[in-house]
């Protein structure tokens, strides 16, 4: 029957076997190890999610993925465990890309975007090409489209996180990520429909 | 959508049900409503093909560069980023009311079992009862903030504000229970016991059965047995949720939060608060390695800011002293400036100046009053160059002069806060250069 209060101790345990929400305590703590292995487990989702969001070349994808994870690290004792961790890094990255994607990143982006699109699964060439020009078009709009909806479009349709925790992460009501969401839609579709909205 | 839909939904209804797929009643409707169905279609495509938009992946190479760099930037970062330019008045005055409302509460809640009644009575919330791969009933106060993660056999509470009762059932080998705060950690072998935090400082700890060793940063380890209860004194409680600096009256880096009513660093005013019967405290009072302890505060990112040690209002600067903090935790920061002028007058050439000047600059701030802040901090800077309390200053005139566009003297200011022995002032500064650079790149401050 004891007790100890031991200072900024790392949270000990087999990292790999913790839960999110136990690394990201423990990275609110200090823990620098947590914070390698929660981006160990998520680098590569918040890859993939900055780099549709912030539509950008690698070297600042790069650094805006360093900056999310140290926001999420001094961020880390505010998680108030209303979403998935994972979501809520999300979050993170969002607010990143709004306060940090500057017009350098942005010009980069244009000049890359239709150079890295993946190779298509067309049944002809000529559906492939067709299928190829949608893709960049949709790519182009999305850019187009305002930070708010840009998120709502691939934190939901993209990275699948359920509507009520993107809502939560974003700091909207729901029904204003609805909303969003469905304006987000209506441009895209409008853009490779090549209509005007 | 609603079961037996006649009329067909909204483009905005459609959009919501998409995540989620059509359910029965609407899968029919589109099976029957050529608009719809085409609606449905075009979001099916536009999903489809934002799928096949390019996915930025690093390599393995750009991967742990990218890790390394994290890593070691994250060890020079310390506490939380501000979410305001202002941020110094905020946590100078708003928290400070937190944690003394939070330490109000404990104090005021009675010895003995009063704050554990409080804590399961009504309101309260119960998080878990020792079931399954809990060993811990956890009791929150309303208001309580804390996120259960973990389980056994690494059971953690993250507690960040409030008051929690925690019931620990014996751990079998191996089992762990911990609540951990920003700044400290409870591990227990099977106890009950109370625990507070305010604004992610550990405020208190209360044992009800079993036996609690508490070891603050850079103080005196304090055990404490059943009925007994180690608590940081009300005025460091309160300050440890200002401004995260550390500062004696006389600069000295003098030891805090002692034991209550046994410590020669305790002031009056939380011995006469807190006064718990001196027999029932051990104080260990092990010294704990310099570098250790070092090395606690560095993690910490924030070293516990001492306010002012006031032992007595014998004379008209204390006094006034007095009142501006009594003003100052009471919401009225023009009356504390107000009081902490009179205080600096009437002290001139006492180290109560120095603290008088530079609160009085803090609730200046705080009133909004900008201007007359960003002249009380200059006044400080220039009269008490060796304070130390000289890089915070620093740091708030930054964030003044950045607010008024000032971006090379806000620079200067942040620089000179840069060097500063206190990692929340560094970190601080190095936010305001960033903000500076940020401002200058937008091409407006």
């Amino acid at each position: 029957m004891t007790g100890k209060l031991l200072l900024l101790r790392s949270v000990e345990g087999v990292r790999e076997e913790m839960s999110d929400e136990a690394l990201l305590a423990a990275c609110g703590a200090g823990d620098a190890a947590a914070l390698g292995a929660l981006f160990d487990r998520h680098h590569a989702s918040v890859y993939r999610f900055l780099s549709r969001l912030a539509g950008t070349d690698s070297a600042s994808l790069d650094d805006l993925v360093q900056t999310t994870f140290l926001e999420v690290r001094r961020g880390a004792r505010r998680f108030g465990g209303r979403a998935a961790v994972r979501s809520w890094i999300f979050g993170v990255a969002a607010n990143v890309v709004r306060h940090q994607v500057r017009g350098e990143i942005r010009r980069k982006s244009i000049l890359q975007a239709c150079a890295s699109l993946p190779a298509l699964a067309g049944t002809t060439p000529h559906q492939a090409l067709e299928r190829r020009e949608l893709v960049e078009r949709l790519g182009a709009a999305l850019r187009t489209l305002s930070h708010d909806l840009r998120a709502a479009f691939v934190l939901c349709e993209l990275e699948e996180v359920p509507g009520i925790e993107a809502a939560r992460v974003l700091g909207v009501r729901e029904g204003t990520l609805w909303r969003r969401l469905h304006e987000a839609r209506r441009a895209l579709r409008a853009a490779i429909d090549g209509e005007p909205e | 959508m609603s079961a037996g839909r006649t009329s067909c939904p909204s483009s905005r209804e459609l959009s919501r049900a998409f995540p989620t797929g059509a359910d029965e009643v609407l899968r029919r409707h589109l099976a029957a409503c050529p608009a719809c169905a085409a609606g449905w279609h075009a979001m099916e495509r536009v999903a489809e093909l934002a799928r096949g938009l390019p996915e930025g992946q690093p390599t393995g190479e750009r991967r742990e560069d990218v890790r390394t760099a994290l890593l070691a930037t994250s060890a020079a970062v310390s506490g939380a980023a501000p979410s305001r330019r202002r941020w110094p008045w905020i946590a100078a005055g708003g928290l400070a009311l937190v944690a003394a409302a939070v330490a109000g509460a404990w104090l005021t809640g009675g010895h003995g079992g009063g704050a554990r009644r409080a804590a399961v009575g009504a309101g309260a919330r119960r998080a878990t009862v020792g079931a399954g791969a809990r060993r811990a009933t956890v009791h929150a106060q309303p208001h309580a903030s804390f996120v259960l993660v973990g389980t056994q056999p690494d059971e953690l509470v993250r507690l960040a504000h409030g008051t929690l009762t925690v019931e620990v059932s014996p751990l079998a080998p191996g089992e762990r229970f911990r609540v951990v705060t920003a700044d400290a950690e409870v591990e227990v072998r099977g106890t009950a016991f109370d625990v507070v935090a305010a604004d992610d400082r550990l405020v208190a700890v209360r044992v009800f059965r079993g036996h609690v060793e508490v070891r603050p940063a850079g103080r005196a380890e304090v055990a404490l047995g059943a009925g007994q209860r180690w608590e940081v004194p009300a005025m460091l409680a309160t300050a440890t949720a200002t401004v995260p600096t550390e500062s004696t009256r006389t600069g000295a880096a003098a030891p805090v939060a002692e034991a209550p009513g046994a410590s020669v660093a305790s002031s009056d005013r939380v011995s006469a608060l807190s006064a718990p019967d001196p027999r029932t405290v051990r104080e260990v009072r092990r010294e704990r390695p310099a570098r250790a302890a070092a090395a606690d505060g560095a993690a910490a990112g924030a070293d516990v800011q001492r306010p002012p040690l006031v032992t007595a209002s014998s004379g008209p600067a204390e006094a006034a002293f007095d009142e501006g903090w009594r003003a100052l935790r009471d919401g009225d920061p023009a009356g504390a400036a107000e009081a902490f002028g009179r205080a600096a007058a009437a002290g001139t050439g006492a180290p109560l100046a120095e603290d008088a000047a530079f609160w009085r600059a803090v609730a200046l701030g705080r009133a909004g009053r900008d201007a007359e802040a960003a002249g009380a901090l200059a006044i400080f800077l220039d009269r008490y160059p060796s304070s130390p309390r000289v890089g915070e200053a620093s740091a708030m005139y930054g964030w003044i002069l950045l607010e008024l566009g000032e971006l090379d003297a806000a620079e200067a200011r942040f620089r000179a806060a840069a060097g500063d022995r206190v990692p929340a002032v560094r970190g601080g500064a190095q936010r305001g250069l960033e903000a500076v650079a940020g401002a200058r790149d937008a091409g407006t401050p």
